[in-house]
């Protein structure tokens, strides 16, 4: 696709960049001269540095060579007992899948250091239905526990020893706790950093004039807080990544920060998330009125109805929106994320909302009165009244 | 200025106080100085940010040399 558009794409691994003579070194000795450079270098998965992580069997999910990895242990050496640290969206997707390519062929265990699952996304009040319906499918979830160390035997995992004491079996083990950013070409060629990876500017520029930078590789500053995040997702990324063009196209458009806007699925269970949660929002120091609404897929009347819920979270001061969480048992509902989304973006506040209307259809949605941002809103305003 | 504003063409303008705040630390570098015919912009890295870019960069200039150089055989990660 990339050649047929009259892009040169090279397969080689860059060991050097000299940004002095604006030219880049790959290890197959090739050379390649530039005007304006953009760095796309991505994350690694982050393995911690506890006692066992090398044994085989400890996997971890980037990209496809390490999926199948996983595929041909699953079939090698068919694993019974399989333990996932980490509940973030890619350990919960990993444990869901498996459960459901095998229903009784294995018998899984999350283990999260948080009191819930997807505790970035989530807060207690909307994860612990998704862990209710999880545990109905089989997974065994352990929350607010810490793994000390991974054991083995002839060079194999055999368990997970919990910071307890107590070990659990384990004959493959997921480790999904996050990604780090690959920034070490920028670090060689002294470009500025933040905490969180290479830093640019609202128009993908890194502190040479020549390199642009985006992606996981960057950090990110949050759209609501104005302070610096990892934001490694891959919405941000895109955009970036178009966006860096268009800025040496001469375009004038600035990126306005992340919100972490994600979303996974789990069996039937779609979570969408973005902004703030309660829990966050309160951390960074706001005084925060929320929300929770039960609603329908489709009307309640029309078969093949499926419930979903939505929380919203506002700033009590401002009445602004902060931020917004779906857990619904449909995959339509979820996309309400992007309006919440919107919402954030363009500052509403829960005066505002109380004023939407959603393109409704019997089949398609809920009836409008039970369209949960309108209802949400109401309620939290009424909250506020209420003092 | 509003949030609405930071998305327009022709301003620039960060407000300090404004939701991109963090920004400011950085110089912009390269306003005015538009990619020209024949120059060369070289991709490092091909997946959620370098593919997207590439495709950007020729669609609205297609007359630069664009190089895309990535380790992976693949280009999905998750």
């Amino acid at each position: 696709m990339l050649a047929g558009m009259g892009i040169h794409v090279v397969q080689d691994e860059v060991t050097r960049i000299d940004a002095a003579r604006k030219t880049v070194f790959v290890s197959g000795g090739g050379t390649y001269p530039y005007d304006k450079l953009y760095l796309a270098t991505g994350s690694s998965s982050f393995v911690p540095p506890i006692e066992g992580n090398d044994l085989a069997g400890v996997m971890t999910l980037r990209g496809l060579p390490d999926a199948e990895k996983i595929k041909t242990y699953l079939a090698e050496k068919k694993p019974k007992h399989i333990v996932c640290i980490g509940a973030g969206f890619i350990s919960m997707e990993i444990a869901s899948l498996l459960a459901e390519t095998n229903p009784d062929g294995f018998a899984i265990t999350v283990i999260e250091l948080m009191d819930r699952p997807l505790p970035l996304m989530l807060d207690k009040d909307m994860s612990d239905p998704v862990r209710e319906y999880l545990e109905g499918k089989g997974l065994h979830i352990r929350t607010g526990v810490k793994v000390e160390k991974l054991t083995g035997q002839d060079g194999k995992v055999t368990g997970v020893t919990l910071s307890s004491g107590e070990t659990l079996d384990a004959d493959m083990v997921f480790m999904n706790v996050g990604v780090r950013p690959n920034t070490q070409l920028a670090t060689d060629i002294g470009l500025e950093m933040g905490r969180f990876g290479i830093k640019v500017n609202a128009y993908q520029e890194t502190s040479d004039p020549h390199i642009l930078a985006g992606g996981d590789c960057v950090e990110k500053i949050n759209f609501i807080t104005g302070k610096p995040t990892p934001g490694q997702l891959r919405g941000p990324a895109v955009v970036q990544g178009r966006l860096a063009a268009k800025r040496l196209a001469g375009y004038d458009i600035a990126f306005p920060g992340v919100l972490d806007a994600g979303g996974c699925k789990m069996f039937d269970m779609t979570i969408a998330a973005t902004g703030l949660t309660e829990e966050n929002a309160t951390k960074e120091g706001f005084t925060v009125v929320s929300a929770v609404v039960d609603s329908r897929s489709k009307h309640g009347m029309i078969p093949g109805m499926k419930p979903w819920k939505l929380k919203l979270v506002f700033d009590k001061n401002t009445r602004k929106l902060l931020g917004g969480q779906i857990v619904s048992q449909a995959i339509a509902p979820a996309r309400e994320i992007d309006a919440v989304t919107a919402f954030i973006l363009g500052g509403k506040t829960m005066a505002d909302l109380t004023t939407f209307t959603s393109a409704c259809n019997p089949d398609i949605s809920s009836e409008p009165s039970a369209e949960p941002i309108t209802i949400a809103a109401e309620q939290a305003l009424q909250k506020v009244r209420n003092g | 200025m509003d949030h609405c504003s930071l998305f327009t063409r022709g301003g620039g303008v960060i407000d300090p106080e404004g939701p991109i705040r963090g920004f400011e630390k950085l110089r912009t570098t390269i306003k005015g100085d538009d990619m020209k015919k024949g120059e060369r912009l070289v991709i490092v890295g091909c997946s959620g940010s370098g593919g997207p870019a590439a495709m950007m960069a020729k669609k609205l200039m297609p007359e630069i040399d664009v190089t895309i150089i990535r380790k992976e055989e693949f280009f999905i990660v998750r």
